[in-house]
């Protein structure tokens, strides 16, 4: 029976020991709270500038709605001192950028192509 | 029941419980993030997929951006199936996706330009064998890239080709645009043009709308040799539906529509 119960303390306190291994990492996070509160303010606004775009909600309605849930994701991380997943989470956010600057191209190039065809057809 | 013969078999039955119990807690979370990076990494997949199976654009493909796309794929589903780290699997699989949309962004942009570029040339050439009047008033029309509907000339420009801030200053290349209208208008003395904008969202009154058709209205009025008379404005707010990337949809934009262009 004592010998039941040891093992029953011992896989506890391994789970217990888990949890708190997992909520608490043995190593500090790699990105100090100044740089990932800088990263939020920057994404924060290239976010407000992008949508602020005129017809950006016809080019990238959908790649500005997941950089937005991606900046709100990193916000949550960050209030429960998170900052390693906050940073990760704005590297997500910000790669959006790019995708949505080469799809306001290629809808513009789609339309000009359109017209050129009509053209040809007349 | 021996009290001391019930207090242990109540202990041996209560740390079994909160041990399962605990650990069921801890076996949902893990779930729970393995689906998240399971669906990410679905996504890039299927992303991915429909870029490599697309013969259109393959020759167009940026091979920095796939290579890149590539590799983070391939990381996702390391760190998925072998370090089973799932938070890294699904970072991963995320970059993979946006990569691969850049990709698919920019191939298509390219195969764009080139399909217009090749229309082009051709229309040119047998323009080339034309003369006079007649031939110039078809190369004004294919450089402000009006087409020819019924009686009409037509074309839309979208709020971003033509707009920049939110104030409804025209762009350069906006400007650029509206010349090429202005250039057509001179060649046909007795054309006027109608210009409409559109919304993508309601627009209470169509008051947006008309904004936008002043803006360009009074940019195409202020051309040299434009008289105010041909030019008239409206707003249609988001009553009208065109086809962008594939698919019926309202966009903010602005239509101009020519008539007496012979």
């Amino acid at each position: 029976m004592k010998k039941n119960r040891l093992i029953l303390a011992a896989l506890l306190t391994m789970i217990l020991a888990l949890q708190v291994t997992g909520r608490f990492p043995a190593f500090a996070d790699r990105h100090p709270e100044s740089e990932v509160k800088k990263f939020l303010l920057d994404v924060e606004s290239e976010l407000d500038d992008a949508m602020k775009k005129p017809g950006a909600g016809n080019y990238a309605a959908r790649e500005l709605q997941r950089a937005a849930q991606y900046l709100n994701a990193a916000k949550r991380y960050l209030s429960e001192n998170e900052r390693d997943l906050a940073f990760y989470e704005l590297k997500k956010a910000s790669a959006h950028f790019r995708l949505i600057d080469e799809r306001r191209k290629m809808v513009h190039a789609e339309i000009e192509l359109e017209l050129a065809e009509k053209q040809k057809d007349k | 029941m021996n009290p001391v013969i019930a207090h242990r078999t109540y202990r041996l039955i209560l740390l079994p419980l909160a041990v399962l119990l605990v650990a069921g807690v801890v076996s949902q979370a893990a779930a729970a993030s393995r689906s998240e990076a399971k669906s990410d990494i679905d996504a890039a997949q299927k992303a991915m997929e429909s870029l490599e199976k697309s013969d259109l654009i393959r020759r167009f493909i940026p091979h920095k951006n796939y290579y890149d796309a590539r590799v983070y794929l391939d990381t996702a589903q390391y760190q998925f199936s072998e370090e089973r780290d799932y938070a890294n699997a699904s970072y991963f699989a995320v970059m993979a996706l946006v990569e691969t949309e850049t990709t698919i962004a920019i191939a298509r942009y390219r195969f764009a330009k080139n399909k217009k570029a090749r229309i082009e040339r051709k229309i040119f050439k047998d323009l080339a064998d034309g003369a006079g009047r007649r031939a110039a008033l078809k190369m004004a029309l294919l450089q402000a890239g009006l087409a020819k509907e019924g009686q009409l000339h037509q074309r839309y420009l979208l709020d971003s080709q033509l707009f920049e801030g939110d104030k409804l200053e025209i762009s350069a290349p906006g400007k650029k645009s509206l010349d090429a209208i202005g250039a057509v208008m001179n060649m046909a003395p007795r054309s006027t043009v109608l210009v409409v904008g559109h919304s993508r969202l309601a627009d209470a009154d169509n008051a947006k709308s008309i904004q936008k058709a002043d803006a360009v209205g009074a940019y195409i009025k202020s051309l040299r040799g434009i008289a105010a008379r041909r030019v008239t404005t409206k707003g249609a707010g988001d009553a009208a539906e065109v086809t962008l990337t594939g698919r019926a949809q309202k966009a903010d934009r602005v239509e101009l529509i020519l008539t007496g262009v012979q």
